[in-house]
């Protein structure tokens, strides 16, 4: 596409290459076992006899059988080679080939039909990796498959591998390499769990994106990075509940969206100043309110999915991306592009004023009531408090009152009752029907601070105490992306308005949202008042520690 | 691409961890308790590694028992506001990321800020800094450069 590739390595932007097949010949030291892009065609020549019938096992195991057991890795540390061996790999249709070769491999194997393609799942770590790796590698792995494939296309290749080596995480065709490993007494902290498994979902991701869909990471990171984050996202959630993902909430990134002089997501990779949340996070962030606040899950879906299905094999640019999506889904989303990835704006709708107004029906029987309700109702002034038991000259005088001094001014004139009539004849049915009194209108004023337009997600509550919700898309703003007035029709009283009360759309200044304004809490007084009303750790660490009473055995 | 300096620290190309080095810190001068409430948000795993480098031993931020106050004595090192003596109050850890809580009494706003978490170690850290009146921001956010050392902060 791009003919002669000129751009040089640099480090950021990784790599990537054209399709090919591949056989290739590894020799290393007999007590080697080798992970590798690719099937293994000679096992017979390389493996043992038992090591080839865990294997077969393995192919139809409910879960990962050990193909070198941890006694076995733990042996061949101590033994010395005695020659070599060679063996040899075969990869079609890959863009680069990996492999790994250790005596101190444990190596495990699990296969798993992958939408009717069987693919042998498999990990490789030495016994530092215990007791994390044995436990998570391989059901990483295949939980990858089988999410990745329902939100993409069907695994395309026969092995997916996770070797346990020295960086934090890398992918290859068919095999990655992944660093979480427990400290050497054996255990290991949330963190590292969490690690572990998020990390395997993600190299192994990567066989999707750009592994199959051959996007170019030297220039564009985030085509392969920020979606392969957004579909960890969604595998992380279906892992376990309350899954803790580093990327992919909306509030995650409202952070890196305010800082000053950041980086549009379009941006190339070798220009970016903070790529983890340029690359990663912001896009994953992207596309997760994509999903689930502009298209809805089952239009995003079908959407990307046909994106994933188009460009499998090829190469797609990110005008690939952006029109598959747009007209899979049938949606014109060039505004959301243009906020979320082509400038460093951020969100922040504000929710300014809130105005109520009434129909003025004209009629005097309506109109004249509610007149003399509000004049009722008016605050009566000190002076007039005072002023009342005071005694009046028409109390001694009666004869100074008139006409005036008993005409009930709020009572409709037949003059005023013919006029409405008169009025009223002029209107369409319609037109009449909007007479009604009983009607409350409601202004609501937004102004659009951070820059980025978006859906305006409202939660009403009533006067009755009835919520409602109101979903208004973000071509609100196409008139005018500063500010805006959404009118409200209803027969209740609104008592309050929450503006993304879901959290949903990344609004970064959340004291805006309500009216009537909220104080909202900093994070500082929320973790005073929180410490605050611990008790005292030492002392609870005490009661902890303290031997149990006699009668207890 | 991580860029280290310290040699105790493993360079590694990470296509999944975070490549860049980037700190928050929110000074908010709270004008009726004339205090200062200073929120600082670093990387988990930048700060584990440092800790372990100047504790010269294996700190797990979540587990160690001592975690808080080291990490408490570091930032105290490299957070500092004009005219102003802050104490750490204590620290939170989430997946990726610590968060120290610091404190200091203060009749007005800072003038002036220094924010050197990492830079010393890190060619490529930034730090921002942003400055709030009773939970308002007030100017634009700050930010520095490994390099810088005092800067004003607007209001």
């Amino acid at each position: 596409m791009t003919g002669w590739q000129h751009k040089q390595f640099l480090g950021t932007g990784e790599f990537t290459l054209e399709f090919g097949d591949y056989q290739v010949k590894i020799t290393v030291p007999n007590d080697h076992v080798v992970a590798s892009t690719g099937v293994l065609q000679n096992p017979s020549e390389v493996l043992t006899t038992t090591q080839r019938q865990r294997l077969e096992q393995a192919r139809t195991a409910k879960k990962p059988v050990l193909i070198v057991t941890p006694a076995e890795a733990k042996a061949a540390e101590k033994g010395k080679p005695t020659g070599k061996k060679t063996w040899v790999f075969h990869a079609k249709n890959v863009r680069d080939f990996a492999f790994a070769s250790s005596r101190k491999f444990i190596w495990d194997a699990q296969g798993h039909n992958v939408g009717g393609n069987s693919v042998l799942a498999m990990s490789f770590y030495p016994n530092e990796g215990n007791p994390l790796w044995e436990r998570y590698s391989t059901q990483a792995i295949i939980h990858t498959l089988n999410v990745y494939s329902r939100y993409t296309f069907q695994y395309p290749y026969p092995i997916a591998i996770s070797v346990n080596g020295p960086v934090g995480g890398m992918e290859y065709p068919m095999i990655c390499f992944n660093g979480p490993r427990p400290l050497e007494d054996g255990t290991y902290s949330l963190r590292t769990k969490y690690a572990l498994i998020g990390v395997v979902i993600h190299e192994v991701g990567h066989n999707y994106f750009p592994m199959v869909v051959n996007s170019d990471e030297r220039q564009w990171t985030w085509l392969d990075e920020g979606i392969n984050s957004f579909l960890q996202y969604l595998a992380e959630q279906e892992w376990e509940p309350n899954y803790p993902s580093r990327r992919g909430e909306p509030a995650g990134i409202v952070e890196y969206m305010l800082s000053p002089g950041h980086d549009p997501i379009m941006t190339n990779s070798e220009s970016v100043v903070a790529l983890g949340p340029n690359a990663y996070g912001k896009p994953a962030t992207a596309l997760n309110i994509l999903r689930e606040t502009i298209l809805g899950r089952e239009l995003f879906d079908f959407s990307f999915k046909e994106y994933a299905r188009r460009w499998m094999f090829k190469r797609p640019m990110p005008a690939d991306f952006f029109r598959t999506m747009e007209d899979a889904s049938g949606t014109d989303l060039d505004w959301f592009w243009r906020g979320w990835f082509y400038t460093n704006e951020h969100v922040d709708l504000s929710l300014e004023k809130l105005t109520q107004y009434t129909i003025d029906t004209r009629n005097p029987e309506i109109e004249k009531p509610l007149s003399k309700k509000a004049k009722e109702e008016a605050p009566v002034t000190l002076s007039a408090q005072r002023n009342k038991p005071l005694r009046k000259r028409t109390d001694d005088y009666p004869e100074l009152l008139d006409f005036y001094n008993k005409w009930d001014e709020f009572a409709p004139l037949p003059s005023e009752k013919k006029a409405f009539e008169t009025y009223v004849k002029t209107l369409e049915e319609d037109e009449q029907k909007l007479l009604d009194p009983t009607m409350n209108f409601y202004a609501v004023e937004l102004k659009n601070i951070g820059g980025v337009v978006m859906p305006v997600i409202l939660s009403i509550e009533f006067g009755d105490g009835s919520k409602e919700e109101m979903r208004i898309p973000a071509e609100i703003w196409r008139r005018q992306s500063n500010t805006v007035t959404k009118l409200i029709p209803t027969r209740k009283e609104i008592r309050s308005i929450t503006l993304d009360p879901h959290l949903e759309t990344a609004d970064a200044d959340l004291s805006n949202n309500h009216w009537p304004r909220k104080p909202v809490k900093s994070k500082f007084q929320l973790f005073k008042e929180e410490r605050d009303s611990k008790r005292n750790p030492m002392n609870e660490s005490k009661a902890d520690a303290a031997p149990p009473s006699s009668g207890n055995n | 691409m991580r860029r280290l300096l310290l040699p105790a620290i493993i360079s590694a190309v990470f296509a999944t961890a975070h490549q860049y080095h980037f700190a928050h810190l929110d000074a908010n001068w709270n004008s009726r308790a004339k205090t200062l409430e200073v929120t600082v948000r670093l990387h988990a795993d930048d700060l584990e590694q440092l800790l372990r480098q100047r504790a010269g031993r294996s700190v797990e931020l979540d587990r160690d028992p001592q975690a808080e106050e080291l990490a408490c004595a570091y930032t105290l090192e490299t957070v500092a506001f004009e005219r102003t003596r802050l104490r750490c109050l204590g620290m939170q850890v989430a997946r990726h990321s610590a968060t120290l809580f610091l404190e200091a009494p203060a009749e007005a706003p800072p003038v002036r800020a220094r924010f050197r978490s990492f830079s010393a170690h890190f060619a490529d850290q930034i730090n921002t800094v942003q400055l709030l009146t009773d939970n308002q921001r007030t100017g634009a956010t700050v930010a520095f450069l490994a390099a810088d050392q005092w800067k004003a902060l607007p209001r």
